[in-house]
C-alpha cells in the first residue's frame, strides 16, 4: 500500500521543477511524506536542506527516496549517496526512457495503428506506462530494503544496457513494420527490393558513422524518389 | 572539436554527459576527476553503472590526474574529463592549452552565488579562477554539443561593481 501510495504522490513529484534548485522541492515533498507514512522524525534541518538543488530522472526517483529513508535511519549519511544516485540515475533513466523506450513504444503503436488508429494511441500508452509505472511502483520498496546498496539491483538487470536490447529490437521492428507498408502499398520487384534495402544500410552507416540526422535525412530523400518512380 | 574535452558539470555522469557529449562526438573514455569520488568505492560502482557498454571510465583524485596528464596527451581519441567544481578546474590551470575544450555545464545554484547562465551559477572566488583561465584558453558555458556555446566574457566590471 505504501508503495502504492508514493507511485501516485510521485506522479505529482516533477511538478515543482525550477532551474535553480531543479527537482529539489519535490523531492523534499515526497520525503517529508514518505517519513510522515512511515512514522520517522526527521530533523527540521535536514530536512529543509532537501529542499536545495536535487536532479534525477523522475521515473526513478522513489529508488533514491526508499534509499535516503533507510540510510538516515540507520545513522549514515545520505546525502553523499542521494547525490551519486541522482547523476548515475539521470543518465540511465534518460537513455533508457527518453532515447530507447520513446522509440520502441511509438515502433509498436506504428503497427497496430495502420489498423486501428486508437488502438495505436491505446498500445503506445500502455507500453511506455507498463515501464514507468512499474520502476516508480518498486523504486520506493527496492530503495528502502536495498537502501546505498540499491545499485546491485540495477547491475543484477543489467540497466545500462537495457537501451541497447530495446534499440535492437525497435529496429527490427521497424524493418518488419516498412517492409509491410512497401509489399502493401506498391508493387515490389526484386530490383526495388534491393535498392531499397541497400539504401537503408547506407543510412544507417552514414547515421553510425557521421550523423544520424544527415542518414535519416538521405534516406528521407531517396525514399521520396523511389516513392515518385513507383508512382506511390 | 578538440580531442581533449575538460568540462565543469557538478553533476559529473549524467543525462546531458552520457545523452548529449558522449553519443555525439563517439567518446569511449571518461575521467571522473574528483578527490571526494576517488576514495569511496561504492560512490566509483554507482556512477561505472551508469555508463553505456563501451565506454571506459577512470576516477582519480586532482593530484593523480595532473600527474598522468602527459600520457592523456598522447592518445588520439576523444577524452572527456569531468570536474566536480571550478575549484577543481582551477587547479589544473597548468594543464590547459589550446588542445584543451574547455567548458562549464551545470554548476547548481546555492547561497550568494550569481547566475551566469540558467544552469552556471557562480560566487566571487568562481568568477576570479575563471577569469585566470581565460588569460589562457577560451572558456565557454556549453549544455549540449547541439546547442549554441557561449564564451564567457571577461567579469572584471562584474567584479569591480562587487557583485
Amino acid at each position: 500500500m505504501k508503495s502504492l501510495v508514493t507511485l501516485f504522490k510521485s506522479l505529482f513529484y516533477h511538478a515543482g521543477l525550477n532551474h535553480e534548485n531543479m527537482q529539489g522541492t519535490g523531492f523534499y515533498y515526497l520525503l517529508k511524506d514518505a517519513a510522515k507514512r512511515n512514522g520517522m522524525e526527521i530533523d527540521e534541518k535536514c530536512l529543509e536542506s532537501q529542499r536545495k538543488y536535487f536532479n534525477t530522472h523522475p521515473f526513478l526517483v522513489n529508488f533514491i527516496l526508499g534509499m535516503w529513508l533507510t540510510e538516515y535511519k540507520n545513522g549514515s549519511d545520505p546525502e553523499t549517496f542521494k547525490k551519486a544516485y541522482s547523476s548515475a540515475f539521470g543518465a540511465l533513466g534518460d537513455s533508457f526512457f527518453w532515447h530507447s523506450l520513446r522509440p520502441f513504444s511509438f515502433v509498436f503503436a506504428a503497427i497496430t495503428g495502420t489498423f486501428d488508429p486508437f488502438l495505436g494511441v491505446m498500445v503506445y500508452l500502455l507500453t511506455f506506462n507498463l515501464f514507468h509505472l512499474t520502476f516508480l511502483f518498486t523504486g520506493y520498496s527496492l530503495g528502502m530494503e536495498l537502501g546505498r546498496d540499491v545499485i546491485v539491483w540495477f547491475n543484477r538487470i543489467g540497466f545500462n544496457k537495457w537501451p541497447e536490447h530495446f534499440d535492437l529490437i525497435s529496429v527490427f521492428f521497424l524493418g518488419v513494420f516498412l517492409s509491410y507498408m512497401f509489399k502493401t502499398g506498391a508493387e515490389i520487384s526484386v530490383d526495388i527490393f534491393f535498392i531499397a534495402a541497400g539504401y537503408l544500410a547506407m543510412g544507417l552507416i552514414l547515421a553510425k558513422k557521421l550523423d544520424i540526422t544527415l542518414g535519416l535525412m538521405i534516406n528521407l530523400i531517396l525514399s521520396g524518389i523511389i516513392f515518385f518512380q513507383l508512382g506511390v | 572539436m578538440k580531442k581533449i574535452i575538460f568540462r565543469v558539470d557538478d553533476r559529473l555522469i549524467h543525462g546531458q554527459v552520457i545523452e548529449g557529449w558522449v553519443k555525439y562526438y563517439k567518446i569511449h573514455r571518461i575521467m571522473v576527476v574528483s578527490d571526494r569520488i576517488a576514495g569511496d568505492s561504492l560512490q566509483r560502482m554507482i556512477y561505472q553503472s551508469a555508463l553505456p557498454s563501451g565506454c571506459t571510465l577512470e576516477i582519480m583524485n586532482v593530484e593523480q590526474f595532473i600527474s598522468s596528464f602527459e600520457k592523456l596527451k598522447a592518445v588520439k581519441d576523444y577524452t572527456l574529463v569531468l570536474m566536480e567544481s571550478v575549484e577543481d578546474l582551477a587547479r589544473c590551470t597548468d594543464l590547459i592549452d589550446n588542445d584543451v575544450y574547455v567548458n562549464i555545464g551545470c554548476v547548481a545554484c546555492r547561497e550568494h552565488k550569481v547566475e551566469v547562465s540558467n544552469t552556471v551559477f557562480l560566487d566571487l572566488d568562481e568568477i576570479e579562477q575563471v577569469c585566470s583561465i581565460r588569460d589562457t584558453v577560451e572558456v565557454y558555458i556549453h549544455k549540449v554539443p547541439w546547442e549554441p556555446s557561449v564564451e564567457i566574457r571577461n567579469f572584471s566590471k562584474l567584479l569591480k561593481g562587487g557583485l
